[in-house]
């Protein structure tokens, strides 16, 4: 097996709905509703769904830019320390002080001040539109230099020297330091949120949506980039999408969610070839082939539309869509199982 | 095939904006026709001259934009129209009736002030009002007939006679009064009962369920792909010859755009429209379209049948935009460099900085669009020169 780098386990983040006069606490949207996956090092995780099911909260939460209501993220933690938290968290008494202890050694959740700045440094994040993400009145040297002055990590020249360095990584010149954002174009622009994500060394970088705001041409360019420089920087990703042709060819495992939750988990591969779950057949039935050829391709149209996150569906969250929904499915929720080896889904059925 | 069989035809049109940084050239020239019945796809980058075209077929480009050149012209029964020589006035009988468009984003098409209903109803007072009126006279006669209530009989009477004058004279001042007083203004009721018959109608073909609760809410209590099914609705309400669909799908998730799609065919089939499809989705080009334009920087370079242009591509640019979409099986290739800036345009064929087999003949003179094959048009030197 290989190590990995960041477990999160049962994540949950809700938004509160306030209302009345006194804005008390009306629901909760449950965006992320308890997710337990594992994101092996140097490899790019690609988790696709759609809009609304709750993605880019996940990407958000897992390095602490939103607070989650509920769980633990583990990052780069030793694999017996996290067997240890796991069997304190699936033990009848899960508020016992030892656990308590170890999640606030390890347990990025908890995590305050100094300690989780630290930690910063270590995870990065690329934005999906780099005209909102990138500071119209910084200069593009001062746009990648910020994370350096925060963290301390250089001062005065040293950052002007590491930030041309970046830039150079990221297929950008010398003579882009002294721009604003505005004179780029979308696929410099993100070269540009992708320079700030990388000078401080990360190990963890969260991609939401980057090629989705870029023309076709600029997106296969972005992509092969994000390719190499996780090749030369060693770099574990998260990539997150609702274009499951980009996912297909950038990851190597993917995760299907949604309405917060994950229903299957598999290698690219293999989940392509064969989707097990009802919603990703249909999902992936749903891409445009660009092949005139293929048009007489048998395609599962879904009756309907996500239901809303503030009341999920009873039991299996995707039954009132599902052709093959039955009284279980209507009752009890299913469980994230492993089928084959490194397949897991959350289906009833299968 | 025979010319007649064109119904829409845009010869050398000619667009340019003007912006305090310079005139940017949007079209430069765009020769596209449709033919009777069939889709056409418009492909390309952003700001590429796409939507442009669209909104020119029915003289809609906003300013500082101006047509400078070029016709547009409709074949419309049996005769054919130069829509950029008309006014206003006419055009406004085009627009939904014989043309119309669906827009980008739904949420921006709609109005948020005004509920479904009114929306499509717009559309429907402006063209088929006299279809209406007409219907509310038969059923008014058929009234009539039945009652003997000779007060009721009265009161129909009336109202007969002031559908008739809607009819003949609606801008008649008589009218006008009758429909400010109060109880007699009543007699209104009746088209609006027919438009709200038509909307129901029109919402249930579009696959909404539960139509007549839809019809009554807002643009902000649908979702993204009810409410391009709204817009879709108000495009379809007069059967239009010609649709112009801009990029309808674009904002929607993966899903509701096959869903969006299923019913755009289907639809098709059942009212024999022809349709003006802009995407940069190459894929849903090639699942939607008959044939496919493809756009660069204001110029269509390539203009040839699905089956021969994703087999066979001539120009350079298609062949790169086709390599450039992510395949598992391939390598990922893309194209070098960036669209240019259309206020400063490069001389020759607009495609040469990027472009891998330029020449010097690139770089001097710009290349027409030549027939190679039968029904395969590319606009390249590279081409012609019997590559």
């Amino acid at each position: 097996m290989e190590d990995i780098l960041l477990e999160v386990i049962n994540l949950k983040k809700y938004y509160p709905i306030t209302g009345g006069v006194f804005k008390r606490k009306v629901a909760d949207v449950r965006a992320v509703d308890g997710i337990s996956i594992g994101i092996r090092k140097g490899e790019c995780f690609g988790l696709v769904g759609e809009s609304g099911c709750g993605k880019t909260t996940f990407g958000k939460t897992v390095i602490r830019l939103l607070d989650p209501t509920e769980g633990c993220i583990l990052f780069d933690v030793p694999r017996d320390i996290r067997e240890e938290i796991k069997k304190h968290i699936n033990s009848p008494n899960p508020d016992s002080y030892k656990l308590k202890k170890l999640r606030e050694q390890y347990d990025i959740a908890t995590f305050k001040g100094k300690k989780l700045r630290s930690l910063r440094r270590r995870m990065q994040i690329v934005y999906q539109d780099p005209t909102t993400s990138l500071n119209p009145r910084m200069l593009v040297k001062d746009i990648v230099g910020e994370p350096l002055k925060v963290q301390g990590l250089a001062k005065g020249r040293e950052i002007r020297e590491k930030v041309l360095e970046v830039l150079q990584k990221v297929g950008l010149t010398d003579k882009h330091l002294y721009r604003y954002p505005h004179e780029f174009s979308g696929g410099q622009r993100q070269r540009i949120a992708i320079a700030r994500a990388i000078i401080t060394n990360p190990e963890f970088v969260v991609l939401d949506e980057p090629t989705s705001s870029v023309d076709v041409s600029v997106r296969a360019e972005l992509l092969k980039e994000f390719l190499r420089l996780k090749k030369e920087l060693d770099l574990t990703y998260l990539f997150i999408s609702h274009d499951l042709s980009v996912v297909e060819c950038i990851s190597d495992r993917v995760a299907v969610m949604y309405l917060g939750k994950i229903v299957e988990v598999a290698e690219t591969r293999e989940l392509f070839n064969n989707p097990l779950h009802p919603y990703t057949t249909a999902l992936f039935s749903a891409i445009p082939i660009p092949d005139p050829l293929a048009k007489k391709k048998k395609r599962i149209l879904l009756r309907g539309e996500v239901p809303s996150p503030v009341n999920p569906p009873q039991g299996c969250r995707f039954h009132p869509r599902c052709p093959y929904a039955t009284d279980i499915c209507r009752k009890l929720e299913p469980e994230l199982v492993e089928v084959k080896k490194d397949h897991l889904v959350a289906c009833h059925r299968v | 095939m025979v010319d007649k069989a064109k119904i829409v035809e845009v010869d050398d049109l000619k667009v340019r904006f003007y912006t305090y940084e310079g005139i940017v050239k949007a079209l430069e020239g765009v020769d596209v026709f449709l033919r009777k019945g069939e889709t056409l796809g418009v492909a390309g980058e952003t700001g590429c001259g796409k939507t442009v075209t669209g909104l020119s077929i029915l003289k809609l480009v906003p300013p500082p934009g101006r047509i400078e050149g070029g016709r547009v012209l409709l074949n419309k029964d049996g005769k054919t129209i130069n829509l950029l020589e008309k006014d206003e006035l006419f055009l406004t009988k085009i627009r939904g009736k014989d043309i119309s468009m669906v827009f980008q984003e739904p949420k921006a098409a709609l109005n948020p002030v005004y509920t479904v209903e009114q929306q499509i109803g717009e559309v429907l007072m402006l063209h088929r009002k006299a279809e209406f009126i007409l219907n509310i006279l038969r059923q008014i006669k058929d009234e009539y007939k039945k009652t003997k209530s000779k007060f009721r009989r009265f009161i129909l009477k009336r109202q007969f006679g002031l559908y008739k004058l809607m009819l003949k004279n609606p801008e008649s001042l008589y009218l006008k009064i009758m429909s400010k007083i109060p109880i007699v203004r009543r007699f209104k009721r009746r088209l609006k009962e027919e438009i709200r018959k038509e909307v129901v109608r029109l919402l249930k073909e579009m696959e909404i369920p539960d139509p007549e609760r839809v019809a009554n809410m807002y643009p902000h209590e649908l979702s993204g792909g009810m409410a391009q099914r709204v817009v879709i609705a108000i495009a379809l309400a007069c059967n239009p010859t010609v649709l112009i669909a801009d990029e309808p799908t674009t904002s929607l998730d993966v899903t509701v755009q096959a869903q969006v799609l299923d019913l755009i065919r289907r639809l098709k089939e059942k009212f024999g429209s022809s349709i003006i499809y802009v995407s940069h989705d190459l894929g849903v080009i090639a699942e939607l379209c008959d044939r496919v334009a493809i756009m660069y920087a204001g110029n269509v370079v390539e203009l040839a049948d699905v089956y021969e242009l994703f087999k066979n591509p001539l120009h350079p640019y298609t062949r790169g935009l086709l390599e450039a979409i992510p395949r598992p099986d391939k390598p990922l290739k893309s194209i070098k460099g960036t669209v240019p800036n259309l206020i400063n345009p490069p001389q020759g064929c607009r495609f040469h900085p990027r472009c891998p087999y330029a020449t010097d003949i690139c770089r001097k003179f710009k290349p027409e669009l030549v027939e190679v094959k039968k029904d395969h048009l590319v606009a390249c030197h590279q081409v012609m020169g019997g590559e």
